[in-house]
């Protein structure tokens, strides 16, 4: 399995204030290893990080220093050109917690699926361009007859997510991150966009960082979890070993933290 | 919790929609429908269901906060007073509601706690405020006496009392506006989703935090809506399970969460994504199917066209809450045949 993306000593200081300057260590020499197939789960509190990290893969904020390299390519050094941009958002994906955001509300939801076609260069009026979005529509179990042609409101929350996941089958990115993906969806559909979002993450041979609060949900989708404190990995392995035995006392907050039901 | 303790408030029958007029044609929403339910004295009722369900309406009709597009179409709302006896809301004016009931008597944690409290003020002005708004004049040492009392009955720290409430971190904002809403010492404190938007760490303080107001009795009994279903089973006595405008399921918590009967109530409990003992890793389940579209829902049981138990009769008769098990009450036909139809 080749490596998707390699981080190196990523540290963050956020500096506010005019006259006194206060500055605020959001991350500490951070490394991060994702492989191709790999789902890894950043677990944390608010405030630990996780964003600032995803961020700074995503070459939206550059970080004080450190080094994030993507499929070979050092992202904050090298990425520079328009080409380079656009090839380096083609491979690169991300979901933000309000996930219906990608939906304008004035344009049919095909649109959403046409400008995912064209980011690989497939004109989507094209024979195999109406295939593969049937396809796409198919593979997260939606009837295309029913959603294609209709307003975002028109769907239901459940048919949005699925659509929201077949976009990314026609993009199919190297790299997928998730930034609390389901924090604003029910609870009874939770299940259904997690699995869709493994489910995708098999099927196009990608790789995905799923970022959370909820160490439950890490629990389900990883492949291997990263526990994030002020900052810093503070536990790093396996979902099985970092939630039946946890050996830092902050990971045992957050699964201790977790309502149950008690049965 | 003493569930043959003394009622508080009773809904009977209730029915309330929204009505929405798009193009000239005027559609209902029927977000309550039907419902029937008591909140006794000293217990948390959780009330869980999906988003668009019917929950925050319910606590509006519970209120009888009843303002356009939602209209109260019938059924009883009463509230029993120690003194005055059984006050019927439902006949009540917005006038008295405003000055009798809301606040002192009914209290609400609303959605939107994270802007509920203006910013500008400090928090001891604004309980000044709130004083003031029922006729109560106090001095800035007693509001501030009054709001330490309670301030460290719920183990917040004291000097919050001179902060803005914009200083505050998500958590203490919930958990001031929670210590805010029971200022007056009402019986009943609605919490609406209070923890929608806290992190798991943050939303367990806030969780203890509505616990103690009705240990130490600063309310006597707490109505908990949340889409959050393990929270609600950490903290209610009892708890009512809503789809589409109905109550499918009311119980005990502890009995619901081993004995589940209704099979939206199943597949919900099912459908949870924790690390509880036997939930096998990566076996995801949900709950088949879409919402229905509450101005026009399914006839007979509106859960019929997801359950994996539907039978043509569903789709005719609609179900009643009956009494399978003692105090636990579930609205589906597969029960009401075997134990007959007495509620």
């Amino acid at each position: 399995m080749g490596v998707v993306l390699d981080a190196r000593n990523i540290t963050k200081i956020y500096e506010s204030g005019f006259v006194r300057t206060t500055q605020v260590k959001a991350l500490d020499r951070v490394n991060l290893r994702v492989s191709q197939g790999e789902i890894i789960s950043i677990v944390g509190e608010s405030g630990s990080g996780k964003t600032t990290l995803a961020k700074i893969i995503a070459r939206i904020e550059p970080p004080t220093s450190g080094d994030v390299v993507f499929l070979g390519k050092n992202v904050w050094k090298d990425i520079r050109e328009k080409e380079d941009i656009k090839w380096f958002y083609r491979n690169l994906n991300i979901i933000l917690q309000d996930p219906y955001a990608v939906f304008n509300p004035f344009h049919k939801v095909d649109r959403v699926l046409e400008i995912a076609l064209k980011l690989n260069g497939i004109d989507p009026s094209s024979e195999e361009g109406k295939k593969s979005i049937l396809e796409a529509v198919k593979s997260v179990g939606l009837n295309p007859q029913e959603v294609l042609g209709r307003y975002p409101h028109q769907l239901s929350g459940g048919q949005k997510q699925r659509l929201i996941v077949a976009r990314l089958y026609l993009i199919k990115p190297k790299l997928i991150i998730s930034d609390e993906p389901v924090s604003m969806v029910d609870p009874s559909l939770r299940a259904l966009i997690l699995k869709l979002l493994v489910d995708l993450v098999q099927a196009t041979d990608s790789s995905m960082i799923f970022i959370t609060h909820d160490i439950g949900l890490a629990y389900h989708v990883a492949t291997r979890m990263i526990v994030l404190y002020k900052g810093r990995i503070v536990e790093e392995g396996s979902p099985e070993e970092i939630v039946s035995q946890p050996r830092e006392e902050y990971t045992r907050t957050l699964i201790s933290s977790l309502p149950r039901v008690v049965r | 919790m003493t569930l043959n303790g003394k009622i508080l408030l009773e809904l009977d029958n209730v029915r309330a929609y929204y009505y929405i007029t798009h193009r000239g044609v005027e559609r209902a929403v029927k977000a309550v429908d039907g419902v029937s339910l008591k909140v006794y004295n000293g217990e948390i009722l959780g009330i869980i269901g999906e988003s668009g369900s019917g929950k925050s309406t319910l606590a509006e009709v519970m209120m009888m906060n009843i303002r356009p597009p939602l209209r109260f179409l019938e059924g009883k709302v009463t509230f029993h007073d120690e003194e005055e006896g059984i006050i019927e809301l439902s006949t009540k004016t917005y006038e008295y509601l405003q000055n009798h009931v809301f606040g002192s008597r009914i209290a609400i944690a609303p959605q939107t706690a994270m802007v509920a409290l203006p910013p500008a003020h400090k928090l001891w002005k604004i309980a000044r405020d709130i004083f003031e708004s029922h006729g109560i004049v106090k001095t800035k040492e007693e509001v501030v006496a009054h709001l330490s009392e309670i301030f460290e009955k719920l183990k917040l720290p004291p000097e919050t009392l001179n902060k803005y409430f914009f200083e505050l971190s998500g958590g203490m904002k919930q958990r001031v506006v929670l210590a805010m809403s029971s200022l007056l010492n009402p019986d009943i404190l609605i919490a609406d989703e209070i923890i929608a938007a806290l992190d798991v760490v943050v939303a367990k303080t806030v969780l203890e935090t509505l616990k103690q107001i009705r240990d130490v009795g600063l309310v006597s009994s707490v109505v908990f809506i949340s889409h959050d279903v393990p929270a609600v089973f950490e903290v209610a006595d009892r708890i009512a399970v809503m789809y589409a405008g109905k109550i499918v399921e009311i119980g005990p918590s502890a009995e619901i969460a081993r004995n589940p009967l209704h099979p939206y109530t199943r597949l919900l409990l099912e459908s949870l994504v924790t690390i509880e003992k036997g939930v096998e890793r990566g076996k995801l389940k949900w709950v088949p199917g879409e919402f229905p579209d509450l101005s026009n829902p399914p006839p007979g049981c509106r859960f019929h066209p997801r359950c994996p138990f539907a039978r043509s009769v569903c789709r005719e008769v609609i179900p009643e809450l009956v009494e399978v098990r003692p105090n636990h009450y579930v609205a589906c036909l597969m029960y009401g045949e075997r134990y007959g139809s007495s509620s």
